[in-house]
């Protein structure tokens, strides 16, 4: 039924988590693009995961194998702060990454708590980055993944 | 806001529940989503579209893949001279590195859009019968180059070209990976059972890639892709030692850490620096480009610093690095900085390279290796030769070229004329766009930038509608080489399952396929 929405390669389950799942809600905002994308998660899961289920565009190129650093997204300084620090390998390819920051990590490498309900993450190299005539599309911004 | 927005666009959002904040789940999707999902590209044009990508490489997929998504009536052709596609993801990432080939999954999931995306497999685009540049614009709405760089920058000394053992980074990749380019004669040229101690002039990650694939353990990698007559050569190597030579100093190293980090921890093997190299890289310009208050990046390039200097073992001058190179035990990969090659000793074959001793001159992010004076010479012996100092695009027919950068001349991926004026239609991607560096994502968003231009010229009405049909671009390319065979993605399954399979029954995840012809007659088996 969603076969457009699966037809790109992803990791993660494919699709959100439904209201009876207790899911962890938070947002996610391309920083070009002031608008925010409500996503749905399960605890657990990767950031990276949770973009491709609830069709966000964040790519993954070696597909969760810290081996690029594709994913990178920028959190707030709360969240970072609350996390266990960046293994060497990750440190490693966050020196890489575009628009790196104080706040950054790679999203393949977050995993989802619930202390994390509310929160925005930044997608610094998500590819949907152009102006979006809002009157254009509608409600909720889903890309193809 | 989102509700009101909601309420009034019922026509859209009619299937979807009222609930708080607009979140929907995948189980409240109707048969409707996929239209829902349809009117969510960015450009919904009724007119149609078609593609043209050369170069089925990274930046080929993101391009084609940024088209696809985002363009409702559109067919993207990618064209590729190989019958295989993936370009350098196949070609050039290291056999050791099985992980980056997990694109592979993502570039695949472009090309079984069969509906909408064709693979034109073993083309040839440009001048010597092939599909000329004029015939696409005929038949396509944009082409895109995106054909990377297949050939390398030259030392520019005398007998480079005559002296045998000498190669590039980029033929060394091609012969480690089993590309189809045949350009390197092992037994003449290569020779790796000859060779005792190797100098690779440059130390960007390519020369990083060939230090790995010569001193890791051959059987480490013999699962992974690498090809069986390449692993059988690897497995009668001996090299002694890797020279990674620097013009300038440790702190422009061009490596990255996580390459350096990989190298130390090959069993067998130290890890050498020169102390005066290493204190005059170290010039007030050099402080300044590790420190925070510079780049965002200066971070990183600290932590590289630092990881050199505590894991080399130092070395006070030449005299201890021939000893250390003596030693009969252990592998040695030296670490050198502020040399210049300026001549190539050998009679057939190379045996040494004369380097010159540089320093650093210039301001923070800009310094240049200038010679010092009184001049200082250093010979380095060795049996191969490695020249790491950058692949080179080169031109093709109908399109301005740049030949100091070697790349096509551009607007944010808009191709420019000899009068520096874009030309709406013709773009370019990659490598051929911005130079032959950097890596996948840096590749992935330059192809982002060219689609927000192919964007622009479409939301403005300026690229021309088209129906181009497979029939006519087949009859395009046979019109050139009448018997011609095109491989499509049909085709390259076949040929995908030969090699996994030849691979499976030897304990490998692929056996590659070493020759054109052998790929081609596989593609036409029914």
């Amino acid at each position: 039924m969603l076969a457009q929405a699966v037809r790109y390669f992803s990791v993660g389950l494919g699709h959100p988590p439904s209201d009876t799942e207790n899911p962890v809600r938070f947002n996610f905002v391309y920083t070009r693009d002031s608008q925010s994308i409500p996503v749905l998660a399960r605890e657990g899961e990767t950031l990276l995961e949770v973009a491709h289920n609830n069709h966000v565009d964040l790519e993954g190129a070696c597909a969760q194998s810290l081996a690029c650093s594709t994913c990178h997204v920028v959190l707030e300084e709360r969240i970072y702060d609350g996390l266990e620090p960046a293994v060497e390998e990750e440190e490693d390819l966050l020196d890489l990454a575009y628009g790196l920051t104080l706040t950054s990590r790679l999203g393949c490498q977050i995993k989802v708590t619930r202390a994390m309900e509310g929160m925005t993450v930044k997608l610094p190299s998500a590819t949907r980055n152009f102006y979006v005539d809002k009157s254009k599309v509608p409600s909720i911004e889903r890309s193809h993944k | 806001m989102l509700q009101t927005f909601l309420r009034s666009k019922q026509s859209l959002t009619h299937h979807l529940p009222s609930r708080p904040f607009g979140f929907f789940v995948a189980q409240d999707y109707n048969p409707d989503f996929k239209s829902c999902l349809e009117s969510q590209h960015l450009i919904k044009s009724d007119k149609d579209y078609r593609f043209a990508v050369v170069g089925c490489g990274p930046a080929g997929f993101y391009c084609a893949k940024q088209i696809l998504k985002n363009v409702a009536n559109v067919r993207v052709d990618i064209f590729d001279r190989n019958p295989h596609p993936f370009g350098l993801v196949r070609t050039g990432v290291a056999p050791d590195h099985p992980e980056m080939k997990k694109i592979e999954k993502d570039y695949e999931e472009v090309l079984k859009d069969t509906e909408r995306c064709q693979f034109y497999g073993n083309v040839w685009i440009g001048a010597n019968g092939g599909v000329s540049i004029s015939k696409l614009k005929e038949l396509y709405s944009g082409v895109i180059l995106a054909y990377g760089a297949t050939s390398e920058r030259d030392l520019g000394l005398p007998s480079e070209k005559s002296l045998l053992g000498i190669l590039s980074s980029r033929q060394m990749a091609s012969w480690y990976n089993g590309s189809l380019d045949k350009d390197v004669l092992y037994d003449q040229d290569l020779a790796l059972e000859q060779v005792k101690n190797v100098v690779i002039v440059g130390n960007g990650n390519v020369a990083m890639d060939i230090s790995r694939v010569l001193m890791k353990d051959p059987e480490k990698m013999a699962p992974h892709d690498i090809p069986t007559p390449v692993l059988e050569h690897l497995r009668k190597t001996r090299i002694n030692s890797i020279s990674l030579v620097g013009r300038r100093g440790a702190v422009q190293s061009a490596f990255t850490i996580k390459e350096i980090r990989e190298i130390s921890r090959i069993p067998d093997l130290t890890m050498y620096a020169l102390k005066q190299e290493l204190l005059d890289s170290f010039t007030e310009a050099s402080e300044r480009e590790q420190h925070p208050d510079f780049s965002v990046h200066a971070r990183g390039i600290q932590r590289r610093t630092e990881f050199i200097k505590q894991t080399s073992v130092i070395l006070e001058n030449e005299e201890q690095v021939r000893e250390v190179v003596e030693r009969k035990e252990g592998r040695k990969f030296i670490l050198r900085y502020l040399n210049k090659p300026v001549e190539l000793l050998g009679e057939q074959r190379v045996k040494g390279v004369k380097f010159e001793r540089m320093r650093l001159e210039g301001s923070a992010g800009d310094q240049r290796a200038v010679a010092v004076e009184p001049k200082q010479v250093t010979t380095m012996d060795c049996e191969l030769l490695i020249k790491s100092i950058g692949y080179k695009s080169q031109p093709i027919e109908g399109i301005t070229f740049n030949t100091k950068t070697h790349t096509v001349p551009n607007l944010m991926g808009c191709v420019l004329n000899d009068k520096d004026e874009p030309q709406p239609g013709l773009y370019v991607a990659g490598w051929l766009k911005r130079g032959p560096s950097g890596i996948i994502d840096a590749t992935l968003r330059d192809s982002v930038e060219t689609f927000r231009i192919i964007k622009h010229h479409l939301d403005n009405e300026m690229l021309p509608e088209k129906h181009t049909k497979p029939e006519d671009v087949q009859k395009a390319i046979l019109e050139n080489a009448a018997n011609h065979q095109v491989v499509d993605y049909g085709d390259w399954q076949k040929i995908d399952a030969v090699e996994r399979q030849e691979g499976s029954s030897r304990g490998k995840s692929r056996e590659k396929i070493l020759h054109k012809e052998e790929m081609l007659s596989i593609s036409k088996k029914v």
